[in-house]
């Protein structure tokens, strides 16, 4: 067992190989119990002889130079490492390969780090963190410290060449391997046999190569290159995502809290809300025998109407004027123009209204509307009248009802605002989850539908 | 905390204070289209013919 709960790393040993008789250095002399020769690669034990190992077997040469040269160490994760292990790994009937890297640490003992395709995961046993313990599986799941991780893929690994020590027989271990992951971090579960008593589990979290080659002073340019996306690796969007959700939330509120104030300082306020007569203006209308009205050229006019004064005591305010008739499958149309007396300033604005029903083809439609809403900006305080010129295709029409509010909510202006808040948080959201789908489509275990 | 959520931060606080500046002060992002002072020139009660008014088109 690695030798632990020390203050500093033990003094490195050099020892014999067995078989090459060439001699190498071990980190942890007195808790490794299996080594590799880096010469000869022989598997040395040093179980039955502490003194002199026996070379069990010979393994196969490592495929590439460990980037981590053994023996490197580095402070990690706030914690010291010397590298004293390097893995190559390959899962069963596949043709999917790692690498591993074993850490020592003169307190904790073991932790790993493993790459895959460029991705990084750092790893601890239950000695990091002593809740793995009681973690356990049910059915696609795991939850641990809070956080539900899913099934995401399940293998056998075996070693397919090695170098460096270790506390137990790498080589004799092959566990069922159950991968659950909510990233950035991943649950490892390894089972000996059909006894869940024997299931461990471990921890990783998704680790930067920036930050690898940071804590063991390596240049960034001999890490490969990351391919696809990492079974708990976390989009860029991601990082952020804990501190938008809760300033999304803040700004909605302080939108709301703004708006709010607001109306209570300057309340809406009715101005004008009342009906007129409007007189048909035809010198030329002609009724034939069936009833029917024939008007000449520019007889759809009806007389202006000036409406009694009005004021607005409340400084710069937004006003809307809705005009109101009882339009019948036809139009109304006016052009209203307020008038400040006290300046002569004037704002004119021509709208319609038009409604129209009808019944067709066993359906009954309607389109359009008797009213007609008209916004105007920053009208400042001061005695106001309507001067109204409407006009309809309708020479019937003897009635309008004119609205005039100031400091109507206007929906527009808080739509666009809330759009303008939630339109990066939406981004966002849609660029984790096609991020996370990419992830997904690695796995046989996939939430998403196919 | 990434440029971009800061940008975010400092733009979303603008503009909610752009808002509350703006709905004050009775500021519409959108209004309808309007002709000012097409009714009265100087004070004197004379219509100048302004647009649209008392021009009306038929359907």
């Amino acid at each position: 067992m690695a030798t632990l709960k020390q203050i500093r790393f033990p003094t490195p040993e050099t020892v014999d190989c067995p078989n090459c008789n060439e001699s190498f250095t071990l980190y942890d002399p007195e808790g490794s119990e299996f080594c590799v020769c880096p010469k000869c690669n022989s598997f040395i034990s040093f179980t039955k002889n502490v003194n002199k190992g026996i070379a069990q077997k010979q393994v196969k040469k490592t495929e590439q130079e460990p980037l981590i040269p053994l023996g490197k160490i580095g402070v990690l994760k706030e914690h010291q490492f010397t590298v004293i292990a390097y893995l190559e790994k390959k899962e069963k009937d596949t043709s999917y390969t790692w690498q591993e890297y074993l850490l020592y640490n003169y307190d904790k003992g073991y932790a790993t780090l493993s790459v895959f395709d460029g991705h990084w995961n750092f790893i601890v046993d239950k000695k990091w963190e002593p809740e793995l313990e009681s973690a356990s599986s049910y059915y696609s799941t795991v939850n641990f410290k809070g956080y539900e991780y899913k099934l995401f893929n399940k293998y056998t690994p075996f070693t397919t060449a090695l170098i460096g020590e270790f506390d137990w027989d790498v080589l004799a271990d092959n566990p069922k391997t159950i991968e659950y992951i909510s990233p950035p971090f991943i649950l490892f579960k390894e089972s000996e046999g059909s006894d869940a008593k024997t299931d461990q589990f471990f921890l990783g979290e998704y680790i930067e190569s920036t930050e690898i080659a940071k804590a063991f002073d390596l240049d960034i340019a001999v890490f490969p290159e990351k391919e696809g996306i990492g079974a708990n690796q976390t989009s860029t969007f991601a990082k952020d995502s804990a501190y938008l959700n809760k300033f999304t939330m803040f700004a909605l509120c302080l939108f709301l809290v703004v708006y709010f104030i607001i109306i209570y300082v300057k309340p809406q306020e009715v101005l004008m809300d009342r009906g007129f007569n409007i007189a048909f203006e035809n010198s030329n209308k002609q009724v034939d025998s069936t009833g029917a009205i024939t008007l000449g050229l520019n007889s759809y006019e009806f007389k202006p109407i000036s409406t009694p004064s009005f004021s607005q005591s409340q400084g710069n305010v937004p006003l809307e004027i809705i005009i109101g008739s009882g339009v019948d499958n036809n139009w109304i149309e006016a052009t209203v123009i307020l008038v400040n007396e006290a300046t002569n300033e004037t704002w004119e604005v021509t709208k319609a209204a038009e409604y129209y029903h009808g019944y067709e083809g066993g359906e009954s439609w309607r389109e359009g509307n008797k009213s007609a809403s008209i916004i105007l900006t920053e009208i400042p305080e001061g005695k106001y009248h309507l001067n109204i010129y409407p006009a309809s295709g309708d020479p019937n029409q003897n009635y309008l009802t004119i609205l005039v509010t100031t400091n109507v909510t206007l929906w527009k202006n808080m739509l666009l605002v809330l759009l303008l808040i939630l339109i990066y948080p939406i981004f966002t959201w849609y660029k984790i989850l096609n991020f996370d789908k990419k992830r997904w489509m690695n796995s046989d275990y996939s939430p998403y539908q196919e | 905390m990434s440029k971009a959520i800061k940008i975010y931060t400092a733009v979303i606080l603008m503009i909610i204070g752009y808002y509350g500046y703006a709905t004050y002060n009775g500021n519409t992002f959108w209004e309808d289209k309007v002709e000012k002072n097409t009714e009265y020139k100087g004070g004197a009660r004379s219509r100048v013919g302004g647009y649209g008014a008392g021009r009306f088109y038929h359907k």
